[in-house]
Formats: structure tokens, sequence, C-alpha cells
């Protein structure tokens, strides 16, 4: 099957400003493209910079430098921007970590579903906008009497399904998932992967799935991707990345994930990773079959 | 060897404006010199409660409904606040979740430690005090100790945070060390680094430990014996390798399974069914049956005793009754088949 | 640190902002005592205003400069005030800041043990109701704030005067000293009783009703659980960890109470008579006593702004979350350098 792409990063760095002489780089010099109905992780530890890059690809963040294409639109220039803004607000969607703060206390699971689609005018009359929500609340396992309630009266994992039902009802191309699953329980976890994995074949949808759950990623996703420290150190196809690591952080954060089975685990050494000297020029190499990794200049397999 | 934790028929209940919380339900366990024992389970199922149960340091709402708990053979089941707080520290002591919130921000690090030393050896000169503070720190693993006990926990990133926290949990050597899942906030990489200290101090000062957490990875690297919870009691009690190899109760093997190692080359990740029932009027019978493929009718009648299955497992279910059906467990077959 | 980044331009700002306050304040007071109703000229003749004629009033009203348009009026005064001169008081016929100097010190007395007392006690009441949470004595002290705090001051002070002073008649019910008793210690204790039994009840519950809720914020962190769980007695983790963290904001409401409890002053001396600055305050603005009355409120004015400010300055300094933000700041441009 030909891949398209679908997304194009290139050479993203962004910046957050503390004072006028202070800056933290969040993403620096960040390239590489997102296919047409793959499934792409993106690991790291906190404050490497997942979350930004979900952003900036959002537009909630501006990036610093560098562009980002979504099917061939720059949405880092103001103008491409807003000449296709409905679109791109429709076709991208994101959920976030916390669904008990990113959906809204007072306002009913109706309330929430809703909003979105008055926002794009999807539906002409009422009757047509309640059947939509009804669908893709029972979509992800929920049930229509939900529409009633509101945040707090529910479970996290129902929470979460609703922000994914949210994200979902537009029928976007792209759905952003920052740590969808990382508050929820393990058995719910599961059921919320399951409901990832069932979209992406039934619905061709394309995923962007930020976590720091390894084991999580390993099984769900096509590709992926590692971050440290605002730089993606290492991309490439799920398999080889995780049988094959070759930048030294990544195979330290493979080691640390713990295996569920105490013969193996206790023996276990977990390897160190000493950290890299990020000041110096690095070039994001293809040592083939699409597995990049960010090495010293000049540096050739 | 005797039991140094001796914790019998305890139930916990919480009042709220909903009604009795029933959070531990009748909870039997013992804990010995030296090991570490995981208690594992989901969110709300009493595991944490449990450990501040024992330390009585639950808010004021919460009773004591029935039960005993004996450390180094006293019964402290009934001691007062005052009793209570010349064992803290001492005789046991805890580390919470989240680092970035169980430290005083206006405190330096070094003299929230030497606060713990203090409590029960108060007549420590400075000098030794000092000595005690760089001591816990290093024993913990945090270099430059002289330099960085005068720092904030502002300045310290989580991992360090979790390790000062351990200093002062450590600070007047403890025989029992809960642990309310320590390294759920944590990266992994950070992660594995605290799992390895805490086993690491294990065998340098033999504290037992109570080690509460939700990731069967990290109990895998930690517990000698691990305790399964659901719905406020423990459904299944054994060694790691009996929990992990030869799991008896369906909840253990619903949380095995749904783990993505156990799920390798298949399609789909194995869920369990339904959600946890509500501990303030919680049903009849067992408390799992409802979300149970293997339930048997008696299990909406009668909540299941602990059956024996080895010296050191057992397990509530009636799938162990004798006149129960055999069923083979789902898990031959698992991990290990492919 | 905001303040460490740039202290200078932090306080130069802070500053400007007191003094452009000030300016407008004086405006203000200028502009609206004088286009209030009424006639100046009562509180400098009295009873003869009334058998002046057109041109004698024309007179004085020229000779005391209050023909001219308001502007000319207000420049001239604040060229004198600039020099340290405010002027006669049209009631006293003396400088204005003799007038004043003679009251000041009795409100001082009554506002600052009223602020100190207000503030020992609100601190008490919320570490008691605090420790005992939900007891009686908490929810008692609940109620009564929630009572006091629609009770209206000189209400509650008439009260007091009916009680104290006419039914029993063990207490004065006005002035700060009885007549040629001036230097008796006792007698002036007196005096302030029942004026301070107001001020201190008018502010008291909703100070400690406002400490107590602190506490328990603090009590219910989680390095509470871990200073309990390393053998940590009640008392102290109360005093050493819970009280030492809302001591700054406890001084930063300290300062804002200040010009709270100024206004309180001033509403009970008026009732009780008690001659302080709030009874001339009141008086003046009656009769119209110009100089007095732009005196007093450039005086109140600048202790109500500078308190402000300062509180303000204070909350900035110890926002918690100007420091949680510092803190990711810090750890974060560490782990990128």
């Amino acid at each position: 099957m030909e891949t398209k792409t679908l997304v194009e990063i290139n050479n993203l760095t962004h910046l957050f400003r503390l004072t006028k002489s202070v800056a933290i780089k969040a993403l620096s010099d960040v390239s590489f493209s997102i296919n047409q109905g793959e499934i792409l992780g993106i690991v790291g530890e906190s404050g490497s910079g997942k979350s930004t890059l979900a952003r900036c690809l959002m537009n909630i963040h501006k990036p610093y430098k560098g562009e980002i294409f979504y099917k061939g639109i720059n949405i880092c220039d103001k103008k491409q921007f807003a000449a296709n803004k409905k679109m791109l607000q429709k076709n991208r969607q994101i959920i976030f970590q916390d669904s008990n703060s990113s959906l809204n206390q007072r306002m009913s699971i109706r309330e929430i579903l809703a909003e979105p689609l008055e926002i794009q005018k999807l539906f002409k009359t009422a009757a047509e906008r309640e059947e939509h929500m009804r669908y893709h609340m029972s979509f992800v396992g929920l049930e229509p009497r939900f529409l009633d309630l509101y945040p707090p009266e529910i479970s996290g994992g129902q929470r979460q399904r609703v922000s994914i039902a949210r994200a979902l009802e537009m029928r976007p191309e792209l759905l952003v998932a920052d740590e969808p699953v990382a508050s929820l329980d393990v058995s719910i976890q599961a059921q919320i992967i399951n409901l990832f994995k069932h979209l992406q074949e039934e619905h061709h949808f394309t995923l962007l799935f930020i976590a720091h759950d390894l084991a999580m990623v390993e099984f769900l996703c096509d590709r992926v991707g590692v971050m440290y420290h605002g730089h993606l150190v290492e991309l490439a196809e799920t398999k080889e990345l995780f049988n094959n690591p070759v930048h030294a952080y990544t195979k330290a954060l493979l080691s640390a994930i713990p295996v569920p089975d105490p013969r193996i685990e206790r023996g276990r050494k977990i390897l160190e990773f000493e950290g890299v000297d990020m000041t110096v020029r690095h070039d994001f190499n293809d040592i083939g079959n699409g597995h990049f990794v960010l090495q010293d200049e000049g540096v050739t397999v | 060897m005797s039991n140094l934790l001796e914790v019998k028929n305890l139930s916990i209940s919480f009042c709220t404006p909903y009604g009795e919380v029933e959070a531990v339900r009748d909870v039997s366990f013992e804990l010995q010199e030296g090991e570490i024992l995981a208690v594992v389970g989901e969110s709300g199922c009493g595991k944490s409660v449990l450990c501040k149960a024992i330390m009585k340091l639950l808010p004021k709402n919460a009773k004591l409904k029935e039960g005993t708990i004996k450390t180094a053979g006293i019964d402290i089941t009934a001691y007062k606040e005052n009793e209570m707080c010349r064992l803290r520290g001492k005789l046991f002591s805890m580390v919470f979740q989240d680092p970035m919130t169980s430290l005083n921000p206006t405190i330096p690090i070094g003299n929230q430690i030497a606060e713990a030393v203090l409590v029960h050896n108060p007549k420590i000169s400075k000098a030794d005090l000092n000595r005690r503070v760089i001591e816990l720190m290093e024993l913990v693993g945090i270099q430059d100790a002289d330099n960085r006990r005068k720092l904030y926990p502002y300045n310290f990133s989580g991992g360090m945070r979790q390790r000062s926290v351990m200093a002062m949990a450590l600070a007047s050597s403890p025989k029992i060390l809960f642990a309310d899942e320590p390294t759920t906030s944590l990266d992994v990489t950070i992660q594995a680094q605290i799992l390895d200290l805490l086993i690491d101090v294990q065998r340098k000062l033999n504290t037992a430990t109570v080690f509460v957490t939700h990731d069967l990875g990290v109990v895998a690297r930690v517990a000698d014996r691990v305790a399964v919870m659901y719905a406020g009691k423990i459904v299944e009690i054994g060694t790691a390798e009996e929990i992990f190899y030869d799991p008896r109760h369906p909840y253990t093997w619903g949380l095995l399974r749904a783990l993505p190692a156990y799920s390798k080359g298949s399609d789909r990740l194995y869920t369990i069914p339904g959600t946890p029932p509500s501990l303030i009027d919680p049903p009849t019978g067992d408390a799992f049956a409802s979300r149970n493929e293997y339930a048997l009718e008696i299990d909406y009648k009668e909540a299941p005793p602990m059956f024996k299955v080895s010296e050191t497992h057992y397990a509530a279910t009636w799938l162990l009754s004798e006149k129960a059906p055999k069923i083979a467990s789902p898990m031959i077959g698992g991990k290990h088949g492919n | 640190m905001r303040i460490n980044r740039n202290p200078l331009l932090y306080i130069t700002k802070k500053i400007l902002l007191f003094l452009v306050s000030i300016l407008i304040l004086s405006i203000l007071v200028f502009y609206i005592s004088r286009k209030a109703p009424g006639d100046p000229l009562v509180s400098y003749y009295g009873d003869r205003t009334e058998k002046m004629s057109a041109a004698e009033r024309h007179n004085t009203m020229e000779r005391l400069g209050l023909n001219d348009p308001i502007h000319i009026q207000y420049i001239r005064w604040i060229e004198n005030a600039a020099k340290g001169n405010f002027g006669i008081s049209f009631k006293y016929k003396q400088n204005v800041l003799e007038v004043i100097e003679g009251r000041i010190t009795n409100t001082l007395i009554l506002g600052g043990i009223g602020f100190v007392l207000t503030f020992v006690f609100s601190l008490l009441l919320g570490i008691l109701c605090a420790w005992n949470e939900d007891s009686l004595l908490d929810r008692i002290v609940r109620q009564v704030g929630t009572a006091f705090s629609c009770i209206p001051e000189f209400w509650f002070a008439l009260v007091l005067i009916l009680v104290f002073s006419v039914s029993w008649g063990i207490l004065p019910s006005s002035g700060a000293y009885s007549t040629g008793m001036e230097n008796d210690v006792l007698n002036r204790i007196r005096h302030l009783i029942l004026p301070m039994a107001v001020v201190i009840s008018g502010h008291l519950w909703y100070y400690a009703y406002m400490i107590r809720n602190k506490l328990l914020e603090e009590v219910r962190a989680d390095y509470v659980l871990l200073a309990k769980s390393k053998g940590l007695t009640k008392k102290k983790i109360m005093f050493r960890h819970c009280l030492r963290n809302i001591m700054p904001t406890f001084i930063s409401i300290m300062a804002i109470s200040v010009p709270h409890i100024l206004g309180g002053t001033y509403v009970v001396e008026t009732v009780f008579s008690y001659p302080g600055i709030g009874t001339l305050s009141y008086e003046s603005a009656r009769f119209h006593d110009y100089n007095l009355l732009m005196l007093l409120c450039m005086l109140t004015g600048i202790v109500v702004i500078f308190f402000n400010i300062l509180g303000q300055a204070i909350n900035e300094q110890i926002d918690p979350r100007i420091k949680a933000n510092e803190a990711v700041e810090t750890s974060e441009v560490l782990s990128y350098d």
C-alpha cells in the first residue's frame, strides 16, 4: 500500500520565554512526518517536549521556528491558516491527559458534545445533531443516558471516553492524544487502547499517541519516536525500535520498562543514561528502513 | 520467625454525605521481618487506606469498625494519637505518592530531614545531627549532600524529592516502611532508580516494606510476596512467583491479562468487563461476581472465604472449592505460550 | 523572584503609583467638598452668619479666598501645602496641624491597640478553631462571625452604650477621659473599653475565620501526612509547619486590614464622641471646615493607600502560583542548561 504523508514537520523549534533574556527550549529542531492512517507513538520523560509538540500541531502554541504542513498547508503561516481555518479546526482533534480539568464541570455531557458541532455548524436540525451525539456515545461505549450527566458525576474512565467522543464526533482525520490513558486504571486503559485500534482499522484514523508507558506504545503503535530534552533522538517502526534501539537514551529508556515477570525482572540490569552534550550539532540520520537516529554531526553508518 | 506486623479482620469505613463507604473489608495479613509485600489493585480498592489505617493517618471521618493490628507482638489497635506519635518514624514510617506535594515548600530539605531525626532523638548534638543528615542523604543516593541539604524542595527534581522523602522516612531506622505508590508520578527511568534504591535500602537495613502500587511490572521487580486487593478485600495473597505464575483468582487473571505484555501478538488487549462496585453498599456475595466470566451461582449469594492453595498462597474464590467445576486457568498459554 | 530581578524599578513603580493616587485623591476631595451644598462660613462665624449682609458675606468669602474658581483655589492650596502650610481651621481658628495634634494620639491609641488586639485574638481564635475543627467552639465562632458581619458597627456601639452605660452605669459612654482626669491611666482605660470592644468585634471574626481556613488548608496538605508519619506531634506540625507557612499570608492580610480597621475606628469615634481624628473628620465635613477636612482626608488617604499598596506588594511576592512557576522555571532551566 502506498503511504501518503498527512503531516510534515520541518525543523520545529519552540521556546518558552521566562523573561526577556531567559528562554527554555522545549523543542529543538524536530523534523518528522506522520503518514495517513498510522498510529505514531511519541515517548519520552516529562519535560521532554512531547506535549509542546502536540500543542504546536494543534496551533495552541505558535512555534518559534520551523514549519508544520498539514496536507500541504503551512499551518504556522497566518494567511494559509486563516484561509483553511474551518477545515483545519474540524479535521484535527486533541484529547488531553486530564479529562477532569479539560471538561467544563458545569456543562452537561450533552452541552460539551454539542458545542463543537454548533461552532462548525455541521447539522441543520437539533434532532440530527442529537442522533450524531448518541451514535458517538455508543461508539465509545457509553449509554445515551450519560448525555444528561455532568463530568463530576461519572468516573475517570468514562470522562476520558467523553473526551474521546468529543474529539471523534468531528470525524477528524488526525487525532492527537496527549497521554490519554496515563491517569486510568489498567483495565480501563486496555479498553481505550482497544478503541484506538478499532478506530484505526475500521475508520482509518491517523493517531499521534503521546505516552510514557512504553508497553502500551509497543502494543498500539506502528511507528515510535523517542524524545529527549526537546530533541527527537530516534524514530523507527515499533518492532525495529524495540528490538534494535540505537540511541543511548532509547536503550536506557527501554531497559527501564518493568516486565511483569518476577524471575526476569529481578535479575534485570537497568542501563544508565549519562546524558549527551546537546549543544553540539546533530544530524537526524536515516540508518536504513526508515530508522532515524540523532547522531553527532559527521557520523555515518 | 515472628511476625512484625499482624493485621486481623480489619474493616475501615468512611462516613460521607452519601453514606458509609466500606473502604477496607475484613482484611487479614502478616508481614515478616525484612520482606517486601506488594499490595496491588485498581484505584479505590482500599490499598492506600489500609496502610494509612495501620499508621492511624486517616482523616477523622474514618472509623476502624473491626479487627486488630499488632506490631511486634503489641496490640496497637486502640492506641491514641500520643502513643502513635512515639511509634511513627521509629517503628514504621511512610513514603507517599507525590513527592511534589509531600515536602513542606518553605523549609530546606536538610532541616526537614533533621526534624525527622530529632523526633526520636531530641538530645543529639548539633554536629552529630548534621552528620546523620548527610549520612541519610548519602544512603538514599543524594550526592553532594553537604551543599544540597540547604536547598528548598523546589530546587529538586521529582526523583530527588522522592529520595529526600525516603531519607526522612528512614531517619529513625523504622522496622516497617509503607510505600504508597512511591514511583507512580515519576518517569520510568527515575522509577527504576527509586525501585533499586528501595531494594538496596531494604537489604542494608533489613526494613520490612509494604509496597502499594497498581503497576504489576513494578511488583515483579520488588516484591517477595503479593496481595491483590479488590473492592476493599484481599482476594489473593502469595509469593510473587505464585501470583505471577500460578494465579488462582479470576480478578488476578484479569489484571495480568490486561497488560500489553500478555497480549503480545494478539490484536486486542484483554479487558475486564464492567466497573468496580460502589463501596457505599457493596453487593452481597463476591464483589467481583458481576465482572467475573467464571462466576458461579454461589458467588452472588455468599462471599467466598480464603481457600488455601499452598502454605503461602491463599485466594478468595469459590472456584477453589471442592464442589466447584474445574476451570483451567486462562493464564496458561498466555505470555509464555508465545 | 520578581523583586530581585530589578528591585529599584519595582519600588519606583510602587512609589509612583502611590503619589499619583494621593494626587487624584486630593483633587477629588477638594472638588467634592467645595461643590457639596452648605455654607462654609457657618463653621467660621457660627450663628452670626445668618445676620450677615450680602456685602459682608462677599468680603468674608473674598478674604478666605473662597470666591476664586475651584482650580485656582486648589493650586493655591497645593502650593501652600508643599511648603507645609495647610491653612487654618475655620472652626477652631487655629493652624489645622495644631488642631490635629491634640487628637491624633487618641485615635492612634484606639486604632493601634484595636489593631494589635484584633490580630492577636484572631490568630489565637483561628488556631483554636483549626485545632478543634468542627468542634462546638469552632461552630460557635463561625456562627457568631456571620452574625457580627451583618451587624452595623454603630448599632452594636449603641447597644453597648445602652447596656453598660445607661442600664448598668458601669462604663462611661463618651469621651476619652473624664474632665480633669487627662493623666489618669485607669480612667482612660475605662473610657476605651466600649469603643475598643466595638472596633475589635467588628473585625475579629472575619480574620479569625480567614486564619482558620488558611490553617486548615495547610493541615490538609500532603506534607502534613509525611510530617505525621515521621512521628511529629500535632502541636509541632501545627506550629512548626502550618503556622509558619501561613505567616506571609497573615502579614499581608494585616497590611490590607489597616484601612478597614481605620474606617471602623472613625465610625466608632463618632458614636462614642471620642475626641479623635474620626470625630474631627465628621465635624469638618459637616461644617465645611475645608482646610481641616483636606488635611484629614489626605492623612487618612495616605495611610489607606500606603497599606493597600504594601499589602498588594506582599501578596505579589508570596503568591504561591508565582512561587510554583518559579520552581518549574528553575528546574527546567537547570535541566536544559
